[in-house]
């Protein structure tokens, strides 16, 4: 067996239900994972060792007594410093925030822990998921950005500092730095996972997102975190599928929609050339390749997630905005302001172009199994004053279409690339069938290789 | 005036507000976000569903 900090949370937790490895050797082998590179990563910023290390012991008493509560258990999962954890810090990569200690645990919280999940730690965070750089840099090279804003919970996850962390998506914050560090991001449908409990950038935007390695452990993560939800008006009861049983009934290779209309125009060369090797690798396997249009009202879907993000995100701080608007960093304070000057009319008219194109980008994506793009236009940045940009996962989160990245290769700088997959609303378990079949086929795994 | 308004007209709404809510001097500071912001309206309005579409908050 590999060292513990190295296995998938399939194969973690796999190797604790038959009995091959305890909770408690995991625990002690992610913490010294963290104790030696996260002084250089800076990907965490509360880890509380008694409390991981005494859930781990109950997890391993509780082995002997009834067996396992859940699919995950023994397991340890990071968390984005937004998310509500009863009794720690949930500061948000914020001054405002610096000392905020919720007394209750997010949804997403509860149900990892009854899945029999650990809380590993709290991963560092942009400015309450805004734009403003977070101190975490990208494992594969520390001059560049490793995105934003769920930066620590990717640089966790690609260091294997955890096999699992959580994250959230608003413009493209889980998707992107997934994408930059090299591992799996899955953003799903909006209201598929609980938002009760997670700091809010925009409610009509919010989705949270799992950072994971592999596909298969994306589709473990979302069968413990998905499901209706009543503290979450955006969470509907939608049935809930077997995910792993549904990765394993694609009938043959999937038929692809390529998009190369804006995603191919806003890449680089090498980006474009690095996809389409991709794309005859897939048709070389089977997949059946078609390409397709965007709808006309695709061409306003990055203003209206600019327009709604601001708004709401004005509406969300207002309160601290007037008291305490110095202590907000350069980007979320100019979202706030901008998010204020913003008529109602145009906030009312973005949410009813977003209504068309959710509608749209059904039509478009119903013909195919999944639609596929470039995940990124870019390598990560050198540049660690951004978070890179967020065009390719914007009209995903704006139209509320479930989408997931796959790692593709690296780039000639030696830094990642990625492909995107995206699907019908709700329809995760085909998106996830689809993506395992493109991660099976092109054989990426990738480790960045300071941190092997 | 025309059936929607143009980019200066959504610029001057907004450029105006700023300047009442944080004096002349903030609103020069923030002229290139109040920009983009209007080319966003401009944006959204040239792409208008039909009447009857009515908002999605809750997707």
């Amino acid at each position: 067996m590999p060292e513990p900090f190295q296995l998938s949370v399939a194969e973690a937790a796999g190797e604790i239900r038959q009995g091959n490895l305890s909770p408690v050797e995991l625990a002690q082998s992610l913490l010294s994972r963290i104790d030696a590179l996260d002084p250089s990563l800076k990907a965490w910023v509360t880890i509380d060792r008694e409390e991981v290390l005494s859930e781990a012991k109950k997890r391993e008493d509780e082995l002997g007594q009834g067996g396992p509560k859940g699919p995950i258990h023994g397991v340890p999962v990071g968390l984005k410093d937004i998310y509500y954890t009863a009794g720690m810090l949930t500061a948000c990569g914020s001054r405002i925030n610096a000392d905020f200690v919720p007394d209750y645990d997010a949804t997403t919280v509860s149900r990892i822990k009854d899945a029999g999940g650990i809380i590993l730690g709290k991963a560092v965070t942009t400015e309450f998921a805004m734009s403003d750089p977070s101190p975490a840099v990208n494992p594969w090279n520390a001059a560049h950005t490793p995105g934003g804003s769920s930066s620590g919970s990717s640089v966790a996850v690609a260091a294997r500092m955890c096999a699992a962390a959580l994250g959230s998506q608003t413009g493209g914050s889980t998707c992107r730095p997934a994408a930059y560090n090299g591992i799996v991001g899955l953003k799903p449908t909006y209201g598929r996972i609980s938002r009760y409990g997670v700091v809010p950038v925009s409610w009509s935007l919010d989705t949270v997102g799992i950072l994971v390695r592999t596909v298969a452990d994306a589709a473990v993560m979302l069968q413990v975190l998905a499901g209706h939800d009543s503290q979450d008006p955006g969470c509907p009861d939608q049935p809930v599928p077997n995910y792993l049983e549904e990765m394993g009934r694609l009938n043959g290779p999937p038929r692809i929609g390529l998009i190369r209309e804006f995603f191919y125009e806003q890449s680089t060369p090498e980006v474009r050339s690095h996809t389409d090797a991709a794309v005859e690798k897939l048709a070389e396997a089977g997949a059946i390749i078609q390409e397709i249009s965007l709808p006309e009202s695709f061409s306003s879907a990055h203003s209206c997630q600019r327009v709604v993000s601001n708004v709401e995100c004005a509406a969300f701080h207002e309160e601290a905005y007037r008291d305490r608007a110095d202590e907000f960093g350069p980007r979320i304070r100019s979202s706030i302001e901008v998010g204020m000057l913003i008529p109602s009319v145009r906030y009312v008219q973005a949410q009813r172009a977003r209504r068309q194109f959710r509608a749209d980008m059904m039509a478009m994506v119903q013909n195919v199994d999944v639609v596929l793009m470039p995940g990124i236009q870019a390598p990560a940045p050198r540049d660690l004053n951004t978070t890179g940009n967020a065009m390719f996962q914007q009209p995903w989160t704006s139209s509320g279409l479930p989408s997931i990245v796959v790692p593709s290769g690296l780039a000639e700088d030696g830094l990642p690339l990625a492909i995107q997959l995206a699907g019908l609303p709700w329809d995760e378990g085909k998106l996830l069938a689809a993506a395992g079949w493109c991660e099976s086929v092109l054989g990426v795994n990738l480790s960045p290789p300071d941190y092997s | 005036m025309s059936a929607k308004p143009t980019y200066d007209e959504l610029l001057k709404d907004i450029t105006d507000r700023a300047k009442a809510l944080w004096g002349d001097a903030k609103a020069a500071e923030m002229t290139a976000a109040l920009e983009s912001t209007a080319r966003q309206m401009v944006e959204i309005d040239l792409v208008m569903p039909r009447v009857d579409v009515e908002p999605g908050f809750y997707q």
